[in-house]
């Protein structure tokens, strides 16, 4: 039994570092790479004894990167229906230069839940170097309000585009 | 006799009803009383407001609160663990964040919460930002009510605003203000 048990775990611990492995890759001037709630790590901190749930991350590996870049970004944050009063800030970075952020909210008005909407559309310069893109997603509020904000669903879409220098030129 | 006197006051009650019910209030920063970072503007109406459709058409001009500064960064993660190089790159941050509410009678008729964001490895050389809450829609639970309020406040950003703001009370969509309109209760 013991044994079992020590399998078991062996088997847990090599499924955690192949996802921590398996990163999705973004192609520049190919993809739109969809992610959803099982591509995000949740970010964590303790709070009264309780493990709250402050955030999401995702990281992203960008191949072909060149100076100048197009980022766009578009998804929505679904909240359970008793916090879908809620704020979310969503950032972006690249090997950690910025790229982009947005602050988004979520209603419930007239018991119609309204999911939080971030989108980001950035041209950013002097990003060669643009290796890993890293997704957060950051509660608003309170470290309470953040406990009470339980995110359900995460649905973000991400290409990543090269200007292209060789035509509408004069 | 006693039939056609009904039938008059009836129709002088609808006709009143009528006339009561649609209006427009137009309004800038200067209308509005300021205190801190909200604007507020209160309006009694001397007929109760009887009206389907809501349009808000509010525009502010102000400043946000902006941040530039060279940070070290990690520049690869595996995790929550930064395996990369540690890199001083440039970051500016820019946030004008406003908050709009519409109310009668103490009733939200209207909330939004807008704004300008920004997060770049360029410096950011204004501070100045424009936002727009335009807004249209079809309320099917009529709008009853006279003590109309409309709130204006910078959530981030500086106090001061320019302000300029219409609001309408409308019982028909024919007349082309807005193209489309939400429905809601």
């Amino acid at each position: 039994m013991k044994k079992l048990c020590i399998l078991v775990g062996m088997i847990g611990c090599m499924s955690q570092a192949y996802a921590l492995e398996q990163q999705k890759v973004v192609t520049v001037n190919q993809d739109v790479i969809t992610l959803s709630m099982e591509d995000f790590q949740p970010i964590t901190t303790n709070w009264a004894n309780r493990e709250v749930t402050t955030g999401y991350q995702a990281l992203i590996d960008v191949v072909g990167a060149e100076s100048s870049l197009v980022f766009q970004g578009k998804g929505e944050l679904t909240a359970r229906w008793f916090a879908s009063n809620f704020g979310m800030t969503a950032k972006v970075s690249c090997s950690g230069i910025p790229i982009g952020m947005d602050k988004v909210y979520g209603y419930r008005i007239n018991r119609v839940s309204t999911p939080a909407s971030p989108e980001i559309s950035e041209l950013r310069h002097n990003v060669g170097a643009c290796t890993q893109l890293k997704i957060e997603f950051n509660k608003e509020g309170s470290i309470s309000r953040q406990f009470y904000t339980r995110i359900q669903d995460i649905n973000f879409s991400l290409s990543v585009k090269g200007l292209n220098n060789t035509s509408g030129g004069v | 006799m006693f039939k056609v006197a009904a039938i008059g006051l009836a129709f002088m009650t609808t006709s009143a009803a009528v006339n009561a019910s649609e209006m427009e209030v137009s309004f800038t920063n200067k209308d509005m009383v300021q205190n801190g970072a909200t604007y507020s503007y209160a309006l009694e109406t001397m007929n109760t407001i009887n009206a389907s459709v809501l349009e808000v058409d509010i525009r502010i001009q102000g400043e946000g609160d902006s941040v530039f500064q060279m940070l070290p960064a990690c520049t690869e993660w595996q995790g929550s663990t930064c395996v990369g190089a540690a890199k001083d790159i440039l970051h500016s941050e820019f946030l004008h964040e406003v908050d709009v509410s519409v109310e009668c009678n103490g009733q939200a008729l209207y909330q939004k919460t807008k704004n300008n964001i920004e997060f770049t490895n360029e410096e950011i050389v204004t501070t100045a930002s424009q936002l727009a809450f335009v807004h249209s829609e079809i309320k099917l639970n009529r709008i009853e009510c006279s003590d109309l309020n409309v709130n204006v406040r910078t959530v981030n950003g500086a106090n001061d605003a320019i302000i300029t703001g219409v609001v309408r009370f409308k019982d028909s969509t024919s007349i082309p203000t807005f193209k489309n309109y939400d429905v809601n209760l």
